[in-house]
């Protein structure tokens, strides 16, 4: 569908141009200025998505039954698109594209009722835990534990590369519940309401851009309730791989995330010099390289929007969000290196007192290209998280060349 | 070519490595990225005693009477180690500017403090629009009864920040793209009219722009004689390059250890994640995008590394080719490390923001190759 084909659009995209314009203060603008990664600034984000959510408009895929707005897939684009326009931050993925979507499927009437409206609000914010210090691409092999001891679980063990734990009231996570069998079996996905418990530690790791996004979490005798598991227990996999697949190709428009950063990239180019006296925007190396980009976004465009209309869990799904993950993250990659030899060395600058939000400290040289080399180091994680480039193409191979 | 002897040569080599075991862990690293110099002070002074210094500066001046090639054991060593002293910018950008200079006054009043540690001169010659290219000069020297007036604004004036004194390029002459017309100044960072605004770098080193707002210099300030600037500012950046290019290939031979042994360590799948062939061609292609520069760069050092000026298109290939390794091994390393790679405690990531830096810094691989064409273009 495009704009031509729905009439309607165009209104409905004056009508999100007047909210955000009306709704999103400079607090919320320029924590979207400052996202460096997908994971954008937690207090101000977390802010928009309420007021979103007052608006209706806090998850544009969910089900109507759901608080979802109803919109069409082009709606659901289109209003993508605006927010990117207007630079407003990104809301955070963990509870609205993949928890959530995994409660919509696998919980318990409670379980839905006890949880969605948290997540469709903003009031609650979830974490994944998901990888163990020895559990990365071998996921199945993890071995945090959780045994039933009583009138609940008590865990043991430990988690990492856990977004924003330090700012979580609520994770989900996969343990093992029983031992033997293959590793994908007896692994349990539960769903904890509260992470203010005894013997619950959170580490907050620094990265690359010298800022902490990632935690390590550790679990020593933690007691959970029995009501915890989503789904059954032992059988958290099937859960775990249908919360994957939206994670990995599901509910982001990447390319109007990406289009975007192309629409930055050109405006530095046009101001900066070529060393030769002309601008940057005229060499063609750089129009080439440019150029070859918008190509790489317009297939994960494609790609994306016809993976919006499978159903998830369908057997084309799972091969076809590796592949999406796998498209877009590599052409982020490229889109974000173009953008630091595009500014140059100015980009070398760290900056990380003028990257905090509401921050006094002035940035050195032009505010516009603050982000660059953050976004640089900050997306190289995006080759790893959610299954790395590796993983990905193992899961496509299997399919591709089954006998 | 070098100048000292092959004895002397492997005694630097095992002082360099001597010292850097001693004294430059990770972590003592990570305590001078830290302090608020940025550097270790002392380990300056010690760089003065060991002799380090003075290893391309002629022995009339108190070097060593060594060559710019004589320090490329040592910037390879520093590559491996993450070195932070300002060796680069110092005894090499700032250092050769002076070293080659036609005032020997100058000279002589600078290059001896230089070598005993004393006086930390630096080399500003990058500006908003120049982007990689020397020869582009928008700072201007103009003419007054006296010498002339400096005003401009330069970038990445690598350790801006710690230096006493700044080695400015300016133009007296010509629009801002001509080669010709380009003065070398030496200013004293507290001379009025410069202001430094210094800063950290994503690599753990320091950088500043420095402003230059009618600054008064006298013709016993400038380096060069009439009509010199520009091709004494091109060597010191060619020298400056040929430095950077060997502590590139220091900092891509232990980041390639580094991966090769963590992945003989790391087990996914019940075995050490280096028997997946994936990852083995991945790191064979590391080793060849290495082998490659290292190649190209000894090739380089042989052929031309003793000609007073490198040749454009051979400085031009080379540069790009480090940078180009560098990028890939870099990125590369990250993802065959995994979240770890990503994290600031593992000096696996302290690497790649490193080469990162050098592969950006005196022009990237596009400008480079830019170079090149418009080098041998007839």
């Amino acid at each position: 569908m495009t704009e031509s084909d729905n009439p309607d659009l165009t209104d409905f995209r004056r009508d999100v141009r007047d909210f955000i314009e009306r709704a999103a203060d400079d607090e919320i603008r320029e924590a979207g200025r400052k996202t460096t990664s997908f994971f954008p600034p937690f207090a101000p984000t977390m802010r928009w998505h309420r007021l979103l959510h007052a608006q209706g408009w806090s998850a544009p895929s969910w089900p109507r039954e759901h608080g979802g707005p109803g919109w069409s897939v082009a709606q659901q684009k289109a209003f993508e698109e605006e927010c990117r326009a207007a630079r407003v931050p990104p809301l955070l993925p963990q509870g609205l594209s993949m928890v959530g979507p995994a409660i919509m499927r696998f919980g318990t009437e409670a379980q839905k009722a006890a949880h969605l409206p948290g997540i469709l609000s903003g009031e609650h914010f979830w974490t994944q835990g998901y990888s163990e210090p020895n559990a990365g691409s071998d996921l199945a092999s993890l071995s945090c534990r959780a045994e039933r001891r009583g009138d609940h679980y008590v865990i043991n063990g430990s988690k990492t590369w856990t977004t924003y734990a330090h700012h979580a009231d609520r994770m989900f996570l996969l343990v093992r519940t029983e031992a033997g069998g293959k590793p994908q079996q007896g692994i349990s996905f539960f769903l904890l309401d509260d992470l203010d418990r005894p013997g619950l530690t959170i580490r907050p790791i620094i990265g690359l851009d010298g800022l902490p996004e990632q935690c390590d979490v550790f679990f020593d005798d933690v007691e959970v309730p029995l009501d915890s598991c989503l789904g059954e227990e032992n059988d958290g996999w099937s859960v775990a791989k249908y919360l994957l697949e939206h994670e990995r190709g599901g509910s982001s428009s990447f390319a109007a995330h990406f289009r975007q950063e192309l629409a930055f990239i050109r405006r530095i180019a046009v101001e900066t010099g070529d060393g030769f006296g002309g601008v940057l925007a005229d060499d063609p190396v750089f129009q080439q390289r440019f150029s070859q980009l918008a190509l790489d976004v317009a297939m994960v465009d494609a790609t994306e929007v016809k993976f919006a209309a499978l159903d998830k869990g369908s057997p084309e799904s799972g091969p076809m969000s590796s592949m999406i993950k796998i498209t877009a993250m590599e052409t982020l990659q490229r889109i974000n290196e173009l953008a630091i030899d595009t500014v140059g060395t100015p980009t070398l600058t760290l900056q990380i007192e003028a990257l905090v939000v509401g921050s006094d400290t002035p940035p050195i040289g032009s505010p516009d290209t603050l982000t660059a080399m953050p976004k640089y180091l900050n997306n190289r994680a995006a080759t790893i998280f959610g299954g790395s480039s590796e993983i990905q193409r193992n899961i496509i191979a299997k399919t591709l060349l089954a006998p | 070519m070098s100048s000292l002897s092959a004895e002397m040569r492997a005694m630097l080599d095992d002082s360099v490595d001597k010292f850097l075991r001693d004294h430059y862990s990770f972590d003592a690293r990570r305590a001078q990225v830290e302090s608020v110099s940025g550097y270790a002070p002392d380990h300056w002074q010690q760089f003065a005693e060991l002799g380090w210094l003075g290893i391309p500066f002629a022995e009339d001046d108190g070097g060593l009477g060594g060559t710019v090639t004589d320090t490329l054991g040592l910037m390879r060593r520093f590559g491996r180690a993450l070195v932070v002293e300002p060796y680069l910018g110092v005894v090499g950008l700032a250092g050769q500017a002076i070293a080659n200079s036609a005032n020997t006054d100058l000279k002589a009043s600078l290059l001896p403090g230089l070598i005993a540690g004393e006086i930390l001169p630096v080399l500003a010659w990058e500006e908003t629009r120049s982007r990689g290219n020397p020869a582009y000069v928008e700072t201007r020297a103009q003419p007054t009864a006296e010498g002339w007036q400096i005003d401009g604004e330069k970038i990445t004036v690598l350790n801006a920040p710690q230096a006493t004194h700044v080695v400015v390029s300016a133009r007296s002459a010509g629009n801002a793209v001509d080669d010709d017309g380009i003065e070398l100044f030496v200013v004293a960072v507290d001379t009025p009219g410069v202001t430094v605004e210094g800063f950290a770098t994503v690599d753990g080193h320091r950088a500043g722009r420095v402003y230059f707002d009618a600054v008064a210099v006298t013709p016993e300030q400038r380096l060069n004689n009439d009509g010199e600037g520009g091709v004494l500012l091109g060597r010191a950046i060619d020298a400056g390059c040929l430095m950077l290019a060997a502590e590139a290939i220091g900092a891509m031979e232990t980041l390639l250890d580094k991966t090769i042994a963590y992945t003989q360590t790391r087990k996914q799948f019940g075995m050490p994640i280096a028997g997946f062939q994936v990852l083995q061609h991945r790191m064979v292609d590391m080793y060849i995008a290495l082998t490659n520069a290292e190649n190209l760069f000894e090739q380089t050092v042989a052929e031309h590394g003793g000609q007073a000026t490198m040749p454009a298109p051979a400085a031009a290939l080379l540069k790009a080719g480090i940078s180009q390794s560098a990028r890939y091994i870099g990125q590369q390393a990250i993802q065959l490390h995994g979240g770890i790679g990503m994290t600031d405690e593992l000096d696996v990531g302290h690497y790649f923001k490193r080469l990162t830096a050098l592969s950006l810094l005196f022009g990237g691989v596009d400008t480079h190759l830019k170079r090149y064409w418009r080098a041998t273009a007839a």
